[in-house]
């Protein structure tokens, strides 16, 4: 996930992953091991040739207004930072009960992580609908 | 700033001056192989890298390429210096980005030489997988796209793209049958792109190596609809980073074409065609595939190869390219004026860069069957140059001739265009900076006015380094119809270091370690704050006080450091310093192992030439040489040759003499600043010596360093360094000045005495006969002087001088009216040096008939009384004087001097006789004698004295010359060109003309069994078709080694 995330006046870059999960555990699978969200958001976070990637394929994309001027007001913030001064934000969508134990362990785990940055968001989202569903849902031909 | 300085304002300029830097640190601290102190760590590094390669991103798409160069050189400065990341394809990855940005940045030989000194990752390009084989290839194919290491990169670029097609059938069923499974498309628009690009790549190795790709020319459309397909692909689900790397390879892939030979110089005539299939040729050792820069910016963005402009003057950095720019446009003048078979005028201040710059033009214009020919410095045109300039058959007349400015106005002075009978079409003036010289700038300057005036088609090249006042220079020898042609000083051929060379004293006795501290510049030069340490405790074994008191020592230290990367030179303000240094240097660690077969035959040739025990000889075992004008010139020759070669570690040279060569050097130890006849040389020549050092095909940084012995003399060089490059003046509002003061300026003719002021006569007397009416050209004098850059200079900055002046030349025109002239332009010497040299003659009764090659055996008596008169003429006497030394000339031991060379007496010999000196040891006594033998001959006298008895001659022979029969003319006209070349035949002479050394000339001519009358091409011709065993004939056992060396001098090695 790539784009921007403003408050006020304020425009930041925003980076993220999204992951999905039926998994009936806390945390679900996603969220862990190589490849899981964590670890995304850890190499998002750290890696700035990622990051360089994303800037460079969200410039392309950010000719015209508004977007070009978002985009320059969100690299301005993060390049003055140093590349610290941005949104991570990872959304954990689950067909399951809601369950503060499916962030809980790897929010603090980041806090502790990243603490260089200045805003890491986790969030979950519960949608009443299987995940199985949403493809014929998006498809408008659910049964 | 750009419109994307935004970047940089949020990075901080701060942060990037500070990456610079260190950029620069880390480079320095990997030459020298000492630890890096780092103050920005490589992840801020790497943050501030790619910040600056997003800038580019910004700039890309913008007009200005000015700022795209200029943000992707800053990236590439920056990124060069990163870990390279350790798997193969990443690391691939790195590097392609990496030279994607050197050439956006105009670093092209910066990306060539990182792809050839590091090796190309071991990529899997064999791969059973084929996406990973697919991915590797094109990352493979685009390293070498970006090397262009010869033909062999570009061969591998079309194999491996045959390849992958070729395999296509094999390997990608399974692997999409696979993703298919997956149910994955990604994979499936990854091969899209990859292809499209290996397509790219294919399109591009082909148009670079042929200029058309299948039959068209529209390579920039081709390349647009691959990457635009591999754009839309990178556009379906594959990562992020693929899509910037397909658009930074598409800009990357226009600036290669923007920069291919052929594109620079598509549809301009079918000879430059042609030479351009010569240039890029699989014959070729080094094909040159694309332009420079400058050399780009020149011919096509400034529009020289299209241009009808008839002066035109390029300053460009030393290393630019000039010589290839100026290639290109002789090739036009001869296709201009094709149907006139117009000729081309090459001059070049020195022997050395005349011999240089002929040997490159035959090579390179051989092909297209334009005959170049050189004429001796000599001043007079001898018999068998006579010949050379009238060759009437049409395959062996020349079209370029090359020559010094000096011989160039004796000839066309001498009527030689109309002789020639063809026109001169184009004068190159190489190092035209010269202009600023004293003597010889004012010489130059009229010269050029003098062909500007009278050469109905003449056009003008000036190459210089850069000056600031180009424009100025190219409107005065046309007005409406010039250009100038500048790059400032933005392009490097590679970055470079200007460094104080300190010696800092160890702890131990005697110990100390050489530091070098970087000076900042007005230039783009590297600056760290700190110094740095270089190379290990006493360095050479010398010592703490030895290199502290003496600079010369300090520089073979820092030389002795600075090898290791590279052939140095050491610059040394006088010949006779040079043989310390290169003692010096003589360490039993410098010892070349292995027997050098081409190095034995120079070492027998220089026993030969220059004594068994002269000091170079054995200095060649240690890498070593010496270069200066205390050699013989074939000596010079040959050191230049081992240079070029990269045969010498080291070379000892003059400041002067540094100036006049091209040599491949990776550093330049400056042991001293100033010019042997004192006075610190002008900032134009320092950087135009420093420009020399790491050259586009030369190591990674160019090392600039001045010996700093002790602190006044840092003091010194600090100034010396910082100051800026002032602008071209003609030295005639100097003279003037000075002449002003003295009040003379109505009086001409009392200034006749100085060799400037004769020059500035001579311009006049010609001009009045050229004019050949004297009411005429009393009307046309201001029309006359304006002629010159001096004068315009002079009107604009003293109307009351320039008036001054134009009474003055009113009043020298009453003094030479119904004067003989014409023995002006015959002479070279002013009217006021004729008559008195006249009335000398004539006391002396010296006529036509004392001519004849007795003068220098059994008539040396006549000889003397020649160089009696010859000491008498304000043109000739100071160099003369200066061959017997001393306030009295002694015109009997230099009319010896004049007969033991022309007999070919050796050098080793006469050494000792006429030049020792006893207050010297009895080794170092013979070196010195030797050195100033050189000097006096080949510095002072064969010229000189070639010079004064070909004027002679025209005072006593006058025109009757003209009705002796053709053999006679031709044997008169040698007896000076015996003089210059030294020895005592025709036969000889014209072995000499092709370059036989002096001692092999005389045997030679009679085993080879040359005629007095042979023409110059016959002879040329058998010299070309004797064997080694000819020359063993001839000369004996040493006569391989003389046949080495003649193939040496005539670029045949």
């Amino acid at each position: 996930m790539v784009g921007f995330y403003t408050e006020d006046e304020t425009v930041f870059l925003l980076l993220g992953e999204v992951k999905t999960s039926s998994d009936s555990n806390t945390p679900p699978g996603v969220m862990g091991g190589g490849g899981g969200m964590t670890w995304q958001l850890e190499e998002n976070a750290t890696r700035i040739d990622v990051q360089h990637s994303l800037l460079i394929w969200l410039h392309s994309r950010c000719k015209s207004q508004p977007f070009r001027d978002l985009f320059k007001k969100a690299v301005e913030r993060y390049l003055e930072s140093e590349g610290k001064d941005f949104l991570l934000i990872g959304i954990l969508i689950r067909d399951t009960p809601p369950s503060e134990l499916d962030l809980k362990t790897r929010g603090v785990m980041l806090s502790t992580r990243l603490k260089d940055l200045k805003r890491v968001q986790l969030m979950a989202w519960y949608l009443p609908i299987l995940i199985a569903d949403w493809i014929p849902l998006l498809h408008e031909d659910l049964p | 700033m750009s419109s994307a300085s935004w970047i940089i304002d949020s990075l901080g300029a701060e942060n990037v001056r500070s990456a610079t830097i260190e950029a620069g640190r880390i480079r320095l601290r990997s030459t020298f192989g000492t630890e890096r102190a780092e103050l920005v760590d490589d992840d801020r590094l790497r943050f501030i890298a790619h910040t600056l390669e997003l800038r580019v991103f910004e700039l890309m798409e913008d007009d200005s390429s000015t700022s795209l160069h200029f943000a992707a050189a800053e990236a590439f400065r920056v990124g060069r210096v990163l870990p390279r990341p350790t798997s193969p394809n990443e690391a691939a990855l790195f590097l392609v980005r990496l030279g994607c940005l050197g050439v956006l940045g105009e670093r092209g030989a910066d990306v060539k030489r990182i792809l050839t000194e590091e090796d190309l990752p071991n990529l899997p390009v064999d791969s059973e997988d084929w996406g990973i084989r697919v991915h590797a290839t094109i990352l493979d194919i685009w390293l070498r796209l970006l090397r262009k290491s010869g033909w062999d990169d570009l061969d591998a670029v079309q194999a491996q793209v045959a390849r992958l097609r070729s395999d296509q059938s094999d390997y990608e069923p399974v692997f999409l049958g696979e993703a298919e499974d997956r149910q994955d498309p990604t994979p499936a628009w990854g091969l899209i792109a990859a292809y499209h690009l290996a397509k790219a790549a294919e399109i591009l190795g082909m148009y670079m190596s042929q200029g058309s790709v299948e039959g068209r020319f529209d390579v920039r459309e081709q390349l647009d609809a691959q990457f635009d397909r591999a754009l839309a692909a990178t556009g379906r689900g594959l990562p992020m980073e693929q899509e910037a790397f397909v658009r930074l390879l598409a800009r990357t892939a226009h600036t290669l074409v923007d920069n291919s030979i052929w594109t620079v110089t598509r549809a301009v005539n079918s000879r430059v065609t042609t030479f351009v299939s010569s240039m890029v040729s699989r014959d070729r050792q080094a094909p040159i595939f694309e332009m420079l820069p400058p050399q780009r910016k020149a011919l096509r963005e400034e529009g020289l190869l299209g241009s009808g402009q008839r002066s035109v003057v390029v300053s460009l950095p030393t290393s630019s390219g000039k010589m290839l720019i100026a290639q290109f446009r002789i090739l036009q003048a001869l296709n201009q004026f094709d149907i006139e078979r117009g000729w081309v005028a090459y001059i070049a201040p020195t022997r050395a860069l005349v011999n240089q710059v002929t040997l490159r033009l035959r090579r390179d214009f051989g092909i297209l069957g334009v005959v170049v020919e050189k004429v001796s410095p000599a001043l007079e045109v001898d018999g068998l140059e006579a010949e050379i300039l009238s060759e009437a058959k049409e395959d062996r007349q020349f079209r370029v001739l090359v020559t010094t400015p000096e011989k160039l106005d004796m000839m066309l002075r001498g009527d030689w265009e109309r002789k020639i009978g063809r026109p001169l079409t184009l004068v190159v003036v190489d190092e035209a900076h010269g202009i600023a010289a004293n003597v010889r700038g004012m010489r130059l300057e009229l010269l050029l006015a003098t062909i500007n005036r009278e050469c109905q088609y003449a056009q003008f090249l000036l190459l210089t380094p850069f000056v600031p006042n180009a424009k100025e220079i190219a409107r005065w020898l046309a007005p409406d119809s010039s250009k100038s042609i500048e790059l400032g000083v933005d392009w490097v051929p590679n970055d470079r270091l200007i460094a104080l060379a300190t010696p800092q004293k160890g702890e131990a006795r005697g110990e100390f370690g050489v530091t070098l501290t970087t000076l900042h510049t007005n230039r783009d030069t590297i600056a760290l704050p700190e110094s740095i340490p270089i190379g290990g405790q006493r360095p050479l074994g010398l010592s703490w006080s030895e290199v502290s008191g003496s600079p010369n020592r300090l520089a073979a230290a820092t030389a002795q450091i600075l090898q290791t990367r590279g052939t140095v030179i050491v610059l040394v303000g006088q010949p006779r310093y040079s043989w310390g240094v290169a003692d010096a240097l003589k360490a039993a660690a410098n010892r070349v192992e292995g027997e050098e077969e081409d190095l034995a035959h120079i070492q027998r040739f220089l026993s030969d030439e220059m004594g068994a025990d002269f000091p170079l000889v054995s200095l060649l075992d240690y890498g070593v040489g010496v270069h200066h004008s205390g050699l013989s010139e074939d000596t010079r020759a040959v050191v230049e040759w081992l240079v070029e070669r990269g045969k010498l570690n080291a070379l000892v040279a003059t400041t002067t003499i540094a100036q006049g060569v091209n040599f491949p050097v990776s550093g330049v130890v400056f042991a001293s600043h100033q010019y042997p006849y004192g006075g610190d040389m002008p900032p134009e020549d320092f950087w135009n010596i420093a420009g020399r050092a790491g050259r586009v095909d030369q190591g990674d940084i160019g090392i600039i360093a001045l010996a700093g012995n002790n602190p006044t003399r840092v003091k010194q060089l600090e100034e010396f360094v910082s100051r800026s490059v002032s602008a071209l003046n003609s030295t005639l509002v100097n003279m003037i000045q000075r002449v002003v003061a003295e009040g003379n300026l109505l009086q001409l003719e009392t200034l006749s005495w100085r060799p400037e002021w004769s020059a500035f006569l001579q311009y006049l007397a010609h001009t009045y006969r050229q004019i050949g009416d004297h009411d005429r050209f009393a009307a046309e004098i201001e029309q006359v002087l304006r002629g010159t850059l001096g004068f315009q200079a002079l009107r604009r900055s003293n109307r009351s001088w320039s008036d001054q002046l134009v009474r003055g030349v009113h009043n020298y025109a009453e003094k030479i009216r119904g004067r003989p002239l014409a023995l002006v332009d015959a002479t070279g010497f002013s009217w006021e040096t004729v008559s008195g040299t006249l009335q000398r003659l004539n006391a002396a009764r010296l006529t036509s008939d004392i001519w004849s090659p007795e003068i220098f055996g059994s008539r040396r008596s006549d000889l003397q009384k020649l160089v009696g008169v010859m000491l008498e003429v304000p043109e000739l006497r100071s160099q003369l004087r200066d061959v017997t030394g001393g306030p009295n000339p002694n015109g009997s031991i230099l009319s010896h001097i004049i007969c033991d060379w022309v007999q070919g007496r050796p050098l080793s010999e006469m050494a000792m006789d006429y030049f020792g000196e006893t207050q010297h040891s009895e080794e170092r006594a013979a070196t010195a004698a030797m050195t100033r033998c050189c000097q006096r001959i080949f510095g002072n006298l064969t010229q000189t004295a070639a010079w004064g008895l070909a004027a002679l001659q025209s005072l006593t022979i006058g025109s009757n010359f003209e009705n002796l029969s053709e053999g006679e003319r031709l044997a008169l006209r040698n007896l000076p060109a015996r003089v210059y070349y030294g020895v005592n035949s025709d036969e000889a002479v014209a072995l000499r003309l092709s370059g036989v050394p002096r001692t092999a000339a005389p045997p030679l001519a009679q085993q080879l069994g040359i005629g007095p009358t042979d023409a110059l091409h016959e002879v040329r011709a058998k010299v070309r078709e004797a064997d080694e065993k000819a020359w063993n004939d001839a000369l004996g056992e040493r006569g391989s080694s003389f046949h080495k060396v003649w193939s040496i001098i005539e670029g045949d090695a």
